[in-house]
């Protein structure tokens, strides 16, 4: 999303640093600000300026050093996660990504476009445009206190909360470490060892953080959480494991590029907010509910003033307002959208299921789980036998996390007045 | 049935739905880690769990407290069983 927010530079950020800040870990590599700068200038002396360029994740310092040497220079930028291009929506994409060049144009200045694809909450995932004004707002921009921050990073870079956390760092002057690619318990030894003090992750993340143990002792200052409700059990047990941290969960999304957090360690939002919107030093966030019970982001006047409804149903528990799902009725599985109808269609290629419906079970340690409804055919096999069948083909053709959970049988799914599954 | 019977049944059943295999023996000194089980086989667990025995000790806790090994895991269903 284009906005008229004051521009700022990647690169201009960098060269303000102090030379020799630390800014960057990643496996056996470390780099000060100044080292980065002139990998930076080096990448921009050997390539000729881009107009449209597609960016791979791969090599998170690499992408780094070219992100910051893109900014301002090429026109437009699609940011490649690596699990995205690994997955068959890649090549779609492209596509979009080339339409969207061609129909934008080369521009001689002006910002760079950041194309990032959207998780794809409602089937296949989409690109939205940003420019680095829109992508840094709600960031602090304070190098002389960034210097006492350590940020870990176990997000993918280029996805919308990865990329927060590393342009935060960068914004701020603090140093990064990388430790996304690692399995669960080395990225536990990499944030110990390298003395991390503040780190974002999902609410899935920090409870197995707090199941495994492991960062006891961190000296955590900043703890963020995103991406998925957060719960009052969670809040309160960080609250007691990491006392001295300061506790904030952020409510955005890519699409809207705007967002709001909560720092006063409860769940919800403050029900005054609807009225009054969210002050923060990055400016004012208008909420407000829709007729279809789900919250609607206000853009800032800069980036055009209008809502945007998230698609995520609130609800009023005394003076807060909590989150209680997506209105499609999507899942999130630690972090990781699942629509039902897809599981579904799935499960209903197995023989033996005359009809099936997939939902959300609330899951105290990843948020929600899989959950599936079936109805077997006069003539199914056993139920251990059919689950196994079921078990199978959708380990075959979904990702893991979509894969049921939890099957139980029925004879009869409710439906409602219009004949449609009742997914509630 | 026990509840550490019942809990050993519906491990193997979850490491059977995520495809993952026991490493090694399970006593009450094994890190959860170590199970051979991650966090969605975890959360499967405790799902079945919370369906076979009616509870979820984890949702129920006044104050939060996450075990580290196994024997601490079943320590918590025996707790929380005498609310039910």
């Amino acid at each position: 999303m284009t906005s008229t927010l004051p521009t700022i530079n990647l690169y201009e950020v960098l060269t303000a640093l102090p030379g020799d800040r630390p800014l960057l870990q990643y496996e056996q590599e470390s780099l000060t600000a100044a080292e980065l700068l002139e990998r930076v200038e080096m990448y921009r002396q050997q390539q000729a300026a881009p107009s449209a360029f597609v960016l791979h994740a791969g090599n998170p310092v690499a992408a780094l050093i070219q992100l910051i040497a893109l900014d301002g220079v090429a026109s437009q930028v699609f940011l490649v996660p690596e699990s995205l291009a690994e997955s068959d929506d890649f090549a779609l994409l492209c596509e979009r990504f080339s339409d969207y060049c061609s129909a934008s144009g080369h521009k001689q200045s002006g910002a760079t476009q950041w194309l990032l694809a959207t998780s794809g909450t409602t089937g296949t995932p989409k690109l939205i445009a940003h420019d680095t004004a829109s992508l840094t707002r709600a960031l602090k921009h304070n190098p002389e206190r960034g210097a006492g921050y350590r940020w870990g990073l176990v997000y993918e870079p280029f996805r919308f909360a990865g990329l927060q956390v590393l342009l935060q760092s960068l914004m701020a002057g603090s140093e990064l470490i990388i430790c996304h690619q690692l399995p669960f318990s080395e990225q536990l030894s990499c944030l110990r060892d390298a003395k991390v003090n503040a780190l974002s992750a999902t609410p899935t993340f920090w409870r197995k953080v707090l199941f495994h143990g492991g960062l006891e002792g961190t000296p955590l200052q900043q703890v963020t959480l995103g991406g998925e409700p957060v719960d009052q059990t969670l809040l309160d047990a960080l609250r007691k494991y990491f006392p001295q941290a300061r506790l904030t969960h952020i409510y955005a999304a890519t699409e809207t590029g705007v967002g709001f957090a909560v720092t006063d360690g409860h769940e919800g939002f403050p029900a005054s907010w609807l009225q009054t919107g969210v002050r923060s030093s990055t400016g004012n966030t208008k909420l407000k509910e829709t007729p279809d019970g789900t919250l609607a982001l206000g853009r800032p006047e800069q980036m055009g003033g209008e809502f945007i409804d998230t698609g995520d149903r609130i609800e009023r528990r005394g003076e807060r307002i909590v989150f209680i799902g997506r209105l499609s009725g999507a899942i999130n599985v630690g972090g990781n959208k699942v629509m039902p109808e897809e599981v579904e269609l799935v499960i209903r290629q197995v023989p033996g299921v005359a009809d099936v419906r997939v939902q959300g079970k609330g899951s105290s340690l990843v948020g929600e789980l899989v959950s599936c409804q079936i109805v077997p055919t006069s003539d199914a096999p056993e139920p251990d036998l059919l689950k196994q069948a079921i078990l199978e083909t959708c380990r075959a053709s979904l990702a893991r996390f979509k894969v049921p959970a939890l099957i139980g049988f029925t004879t009869e799914l409710e439906t409602n007045a219009t004949g449609k599954l009742v997914r509630k | 049935m026990s509840y550490r019977e019942k809990i050993v049944e519906l491990l193997h059943e979850a490491l059977f739905i995520t495809e993952s295999e026991l490493s090694g023996e399970l006593q009450d000194m094994t890190p959860l880690l170590g199970t051979g089980l991650d966090s969605l086989g975890f959360a499967i667990l405790v799902a079945r769990l919370e369906e076979e025995l009616g509870f979820d000790p984890f949702v129920e806790m006044d104050e939060a407290v996450y075990p580290r090994v196994f024997g601490e895991f079943v320590a918590i269903y025996d707790k929380h069983s005498t609310n039910h």
